[in-house]
């Protein structure tokens, strides 16, 4: 009896043995994580400006494994249906959503309700619901573009432009308000909704400042390129925007406008598309750092590194 | 004592099989990973546009892109950018049929090599879609589920052809007043099927709308509106005043061959045709400098493109459920752009700046 | 110490000779096993590291070709325009411009437009673009300078984006081809530039489809360290990602070996002819050394199954060779205990075989013997009894017949009739067919015959008396017993001097005896005399008749019954002897059995 049983407890040591070696020899894949799905939700009048972003969260996603979903928001004049689409695609199954700073104010109210089902992340700092943030700190960036433009001159009045309605950027705009005031100039406020470059281009005409400070890449990105198609209403005045997209830098190029400043929207693109992804897998984040800003005139353009910030390098 | 022994083991045996069953049945259970889950897969689209700096292939994938998002099926709509170069396109390709998207919407950047493409994506079981750039018959006829969705170019030709034809009758076109109109033609790449059946049907439709044509020059300008440009300098130096209309392919080197003649500072622009619609091609008809064009049903192709995505998803052979030409082709049609067209376009700038 | 050494040794001996032969293969096995391993796989890990190396060098080479060929004809290109299209002094600015053209575009995917400067800077022809924009100034560029300086080259730029013109579409990443050159215009020779931008993206292409075993990567980077092409260009250009291009730009040709980032890498250098770009190619240390982990799974796991298959196996042979031992072994401890009808069988191998066979015959011969030693002892018991029996007749026998042969001669022939016939009796009686045991009563008779006789031959100085119990005729009494102790007392009890000597034998049961007194009223012995007529020990004078006939007596009734019956001595001096004979009183079944067992014997 004993024997037989042990006999029996050999073969059987032996069996599992033997299967554990043959599972050895199978090739092992270490499994491919999931395919996330990220959904972008961005303005659609925005999708020009949007060219590098979008190059730096393909990148991302593809290095993360993730596929991305871009959602255009449009805007009636009042309202995006952005909440709506929002809540669609956290309702959905998407992993994560990223969402553009043009609507994230507009947004903020549902983002609590939103981010129960998945992780939401935004550009700018200080939204609560959300994780990190991705974009260089608007103090900052006003700083550095009054700086730029009193530089050129201080003489004459200075406008500052900026936009109402759904964009995320008063907290630059009232800084750069408080700084110019500091420095001793009283700057003209003009804010407009969102879709009237033409419009505006001629309002700024007649309002004939001597410079125009427009701390909002969107504004930046319309005007651009309302003056790289219509080349007679190039401005007289002095401007200096934000933001690196191509009709900024064919107007830097060509002397249109006098400076900008922004950082490298590919970059900001790549790594909140990165953390999206690690915050969807459960993850940590890792970035901690900051994003380096750049002050850009016609001379640093010229000189070839600041190309890589505007035109991206394609895989 | 070994009767004892012999007779335990005998009866061991099938208790060891029946052990040897069970582990075997385990591993296996746990080599094969999980179950699919049952729940709906996201549909994933492909689009492999030839070069994403040609304004209308990048709008149209823009269009694509909104329509995605409109459906309730939900969509992930993944475009890449060819950059004009065959190879990175196939490499594009290869990843996205190596991911396992669902149906591929392919822009050729060199249209004969449409084979290959179609063997690989046959051998994944993926339908591939050509758009706008077209195979070769026998290409398409390589598998059943290779489709084309694109414009008839022919059309597009003669629609240009009736667009002269209004400038004609209305007396704007004969400027020396020899009842033969003379001509410029600038054609888009070489090779292009666009491009030979605009230039072909163009000027054929002319002469059978009883318009005297005569050709000054042509030339290719890759649809680019600088090389148009280039190329009108050289032709007004050669003719000047002479030119007539400038016939183009596009809009684009329709606009470009315009620039050089605004350029030149001429008083009088000859009629430019293009085709398109682009946005500048409207601004320029609201000038007055450019005096029509056709507009391509980018929306159009755009829903096409989206229908037979979704009538693959659902499993539909799409030759039975939709009206395809010989099982693989949809053709949709271009039309003039009108005054209205004109008018809700300069609205639109307007509102949206 | 002691105590444990003790009980060590005593668990050494008892450490069965299976477990031995176990242990001692199943250890060398497994040692020599793991050595095998050991040896295999750190071998097999060197060769793989010389593989990987190998490879990599092989695909950098490869791609060096390739790249090589695309440099070649972009080179090609740059000289075919300047020697067919720029030195052709008959063409004018259009005309070249046209051939520009052609070339470029049917070379449209290696450049993308071409440019000839004059010394100032200004465009004399140029495909697809034709205007500067506003501010550009060509000859700041720095394609246009190195080219001035070295008029003699080929000069290679670093990636870029051309900006230089004003009806530009977009914008391109280039790497600018310039090359100086004589250009005759108007039969004056001037110096100029002629520029070809390249299409940067088919030169990233070239390098992004590679990839190298065991997932390596390759990039290009300029003399000074500069990328050219990496697949991570522009995370690395927006400092989200490092690359240690600058410490590969020291490098020599070749394979390297470096650390970085925490990982060690292998990297492979070669440098691109004309150009002086250099070729790297980069291999993480998952793809170095051991092919990844899967490895180690299964090294370690068919370890385990072979050293518990070779455990199996050994422990298997071990059992099956030492079983016989076992068996026999067992076979031995039975025998110890005293059964001796085992049958063991011959088993195992030779030398097993051999001891088993040896051990079974000597056990064999150890039943025999035993088997022998039981007959003899009974053989020499029934001699003894024989011998005995037969030490009694021929004392008598000769002076019986002398007394026949006297009383004859002397004419007493009545008398010498009855002792004949006496005598004849008592032959009968003593043979009585061969048995060791008559009935009492035919005893009897045997000692009245031989009274009988005795009566005749000594004229009958005495008087008998023979009585025996009622009952106990039949018992089974050992034959002439009497008759000696008789004979006996005849002689030295009976006094002839005396007139009346009175032997009296009395036969009765006391129990589970059968008790003979033989009695006579003679002379008597001293006691002491009387004990040494028992006494085997002490010698016995022989002398007339067979006092040896007492002991004969003593001696075959002990031997026949045991030693609690025999002859006893009862004596007084001047007195009497009474000499009593015990015998068990074994009734005629229990004489039949005991005679039976006898007859075997």
């Amino acid at each position: 009896m004993k024997k037989g049983k042990k006999g029996l407890f050999q073969s059987i040591l032996l069996v599992l043995l033997g299967l554990l070696v043959l599972l050895s020899m199978v090739p092992f894949q270490p499994r491919e994580p999931e395919t996330l799905e990220i959904s972008v939700l961005f303005l659609q009048r925005d999708s020009g400006l949007w060219d590098n972003i979008r190059l730096g969260m393909e990148q991302a996603a593809a290095d993360q494994g993730a596929e991305l979903r871009f959602l255009s928001v449009s805007y009636d004049g009042e309202e995006t249906d952005g909440a709506q689409l929002l809540l669609r695609e956290a309702a959905d199954g998407t992993d994560a959503v990223i969402i553009a700073p043009a609507i994230e104010q507009e947004l903020e109210p549902i983002l609590e309700e939103a981010s129960a089902n998945c992780p939401i992340l935004t550009f700018s700092q200080g939204m609560d619901h959300t994780l990190l943030d991705f974009s260089p700190g608007g103090e900052e960036v006003s700083r550095m573009l009054i700086n730029m433009a009193l530089e050129d001159g201080r003489e004459g009045t200075f406008l500052l432009l900026s936009e109402s309605g759904t964009g995320l950027d008063d907290q630059r705009v009232i800084f750069a308000e408080s700084y110019l005031r500091q420095q001793g100039i009283e700057p003209v406020r003009l804010s407009v909704r969102q879709n009237e470059s033409r419009r505006l281009a001629r309002t700024l005409e007649t309002m004939d400042p001597d410079c125009v400070i427009c701390p909002e890449a969107g504004l930046t990105y319309a005007l651009c390129q309302h003056w790289m198609k219509e080349q007679e209403s190039a401005p007289d005045y002095r401007f200096y925007g934000m933001g690196v997209t191509e009709p900024a830098a064919r107007c830097l190029e060509s002397g249109v406008i006098r400076g900008l400043v922004g950082w490298s929207d590919y970059a900001s693109g790549y790594l909140i598309c990165e953390s999206a992804a690690l915050a969807a897998r459960g993850k940590e984040i890792e970035w901690e750092g900051e994003l380096p800003l750049y002050a850009i005139g016609k001379e640093e353009l010229d000189e070839r590194s600041y190309q890589k910030l505007f035109f991206p390098v394609l895989p | 004592m070994n009767e004892a022994i012999r007779s335990s083991s005998s009866r061991s045996c099938p208790k060891r099989w029946l052990a040897l069953l069970l582990a075997l049945l385990l591993a296996l259970s746990a080599g094969c990973g999980e179950g699919k889950a049952e729940e709906e897969k996201t549909l994933r689209l492909g689009l492999a546009l030839y070069d994403q700096q040609d304004t209308f292939i990048s709008s149209l994938g823009r269009e694509v892109e909104q329509l995605a998002q409109e459906e309730t099926r939900r969509i992930t709509v993944r475009i890449v950018d060819g950059q004009g170069n065959q190879s990175t396109q196939n490499d594009q390709i290869d990843q996205m049929i190596q991911s396992g998207y669902d149906v591929l919407f392919v822009n050729l950047v060199d249209r004969t090599v449409a084979a290959s493409i179609i063997d690989r994506a046959r051998e994944a079981g993926i339908p591939v879609v050509f758009f706008n750039r077209q195979p070769v018959g026998e290409d398409m006829r390589r598998w059943e589920r290779v489709y084309y969705v694109g414009l008839e170019a022919a059309q597009s030709g003669r629609l240009q052809a009736e667009i002269v034809k209004e400038a004609w009758d209305r007396g704007e076109a004969d400027r020396n007043g020899d009842g033969k109109l003379q001509y410029v033609l600038l054609e888009g790449e070489p090779g292009h099927q666009d491009a030979l059946l605009r230039s072909e049907h163009s000027v054929k439709h002319l002469e059978e709308l009883g318009i005297p044509t005569q050709k000054l020059s042509s030339a290719a300008a890759n649809w680019s509106r600088s090389q148009g440009q280039q190329q009108m300098e050289g032709w007004l130096d050669r003719f000047g005043g002479e030119i007539e209309l400038i016939l183009a392919n596009n809009d684009d080197m329709a606009l470009g061959a315009l620039d050089a003649c605004r350029d030149r500072g001429l008083e009088e622009l000859p009629l430019a045709v293009g085709v398109d619609a682009t946005g500048e091609a409207l601004a320029a008809m609201a000038q007055g400098t450019l005096t029509g064009t056709v507009l391509n049903d980018g929306a159009g192709m755009a829903r096409s493109m989206m229908d037979l995505a979704l009538a693959l998803d659902r499993g539909e052979d799409p030759a039975q459920t939709m009206e395809l030409e010989e099982g693989h082709y949809i053709w949709l049609s271009y039309r003039k752009v009108t005054e209205k067209d004109v008018e809700d376009y300069l609205r639109q700038q307007e509102e949206e700046g | 110490m002691k105590g444990v050494s003790e009980v060590l040794g005593r668990r050494a001996e008892s450490v069965k000779l299976q477990t031995v032969i176990f242990a001692a293969f199943f250890s060398a096995a497994l040692l020599f096993l793991l050595l095998l391993a050991a040896g295999l796989l750190l071998r097999f890990g060197a060769i793989t590291t010389q593989l990987v190396e190998e490879d990599t060098m092989r695909m950098v080479l490869q791609v060096n070709h390739l790249l090589d060929d695309h440099l070649r004809e972009i080179m090609s290109l740059s000289d075919t325009l300047y020697y067919q299209v720029v030195k052709d002094e008959e063409l004018e600015d259009g005309e070249r411009t046209e051939l520009f053209r052609l070339l470029c575009q049917e070379n449209d995917d290696i450049a993308s437009g071409a440019v000839l400067f004059d010394h100032q800077g200004r465009i004399l022809s140029s495909w697809p673009h034709s205007q500067l924009r506003r501010n550009a100034e060509p000859r700041e560029e720095g394609w246009y300078r190195e080219a001035m300086v070295q008029p003699e080259n080929l000069h290679f730029s670093s990636p870029y984006v051309q900006n230089l013109f004003d009806d530009q579409e977009d914008y391109r990443w280039v790497i600018s081809v310039s090359q100086a050159v004589q250009i005759t215009r108007q039969g004056r020779t001037e110096k100029g530039i002629l520029l070809v931008d390249t299409n940067y993206t088919s030169l990233r292409q070239l390098l992004s489809g590679v990839e190298l075993p065991n997932g390596g990567y390759v990039y290009l980077m300029d003399a000074d360290g500069e990328l050219i092409s990496h697949p991570w260009q522009q995370l690395i250009y927006s400092g989200i990602r490092e690359e240690n291009h600058l410490a590969a730009a020291g490098y020599a040709d070749g394979v390297h070996y470096e650390s970085w980032q925490d990982q060690n890498r292998m990297v492979v250098v070669r440098t691109v002819g004309y150009t002086g770009w250099k070729l790297v190619g980069v291999v993480g240390e998952e793809g170095l050394g051991w092919q990844n982990m899967q490895l180690l799974p299964f090294a370690v796991s068919l370890l385990l199954f072979v050293s518990c298959l070779l455990a199996v196996l050994i422990s298997r042979i071990a059992a099956l060779v030492t079983d016989p031992i076992r068996r026999l072994e067992r076979a031995v401890k039975q025998i110890e205990s005293g059964v001796l009808d085992l049958e063991i069988r011959a088993e195992g191998s030779y030398e097993v075989r051999r001891l088993s066979s040896a051990i079974s015959a000597m056990v064999a011969t150890l039943r025999r013997l035993m088997e022998d030693i039981r007959r003899q002892e009974r053989a020499k018991r029934r001699s003894d009894l024989d011998v005995l029996q037969s030490q009694i007749n021929p004392h008598f026998l000769y002076n019986t017949l002398d007394s026949v042969v006297w009383m004859t001669e002397a004419g007493r022939t009545e008398e010498a009739v009855e002792m004949v016939s006496a005598l004849a009796k008592l032959f009968r009686i003593s043979l009585s067919e061969g048995r060791s045991e008559i009935p009492l009563e035919r005893e009897l008779e045997h000692a009245r015959n031989y009274l009988a006789i005795q009566k005749i031959r000594y004229r009958s100085t005495f008087s008998a008396s023979i009585t025996a119990q009622p009952g106990t005729e039949e018992l089974p009494v050992v034959k002439l017993v009497i008759q000696p102790i008789l004979e006996n007392a005849l002689y030295h009890g009976i006094d002839p001097m005396e007139e009346e000597n009175h032997i009296q034998v009395r036969a009765y049961l006391e129990g589970e005896d059968l008790l003979i007194d033989i009695s006579d009223d003679g002379r008597g012995m001293r006691p002491e005399v009387a004990a040494t007529l028992l006494d085997e020990s002490k010698p016995w004078k022989k002398s007339k008749g067979s006092g040896v006939g007492v002991r004969n007596v003593h001696q075959r009734l002990r031997l026949t019954y045991g030693e609690g019956y025999g002859v006893t001595i009862f004596s007084e001096p001047d007195e009497g002897t009474l000499v009593r004979l015990r015998l068990p009183a074994r009734r005629a079944e229990e004489e039949r059995e005991e005679g039976a067992s006898h007859e075997e014997g």
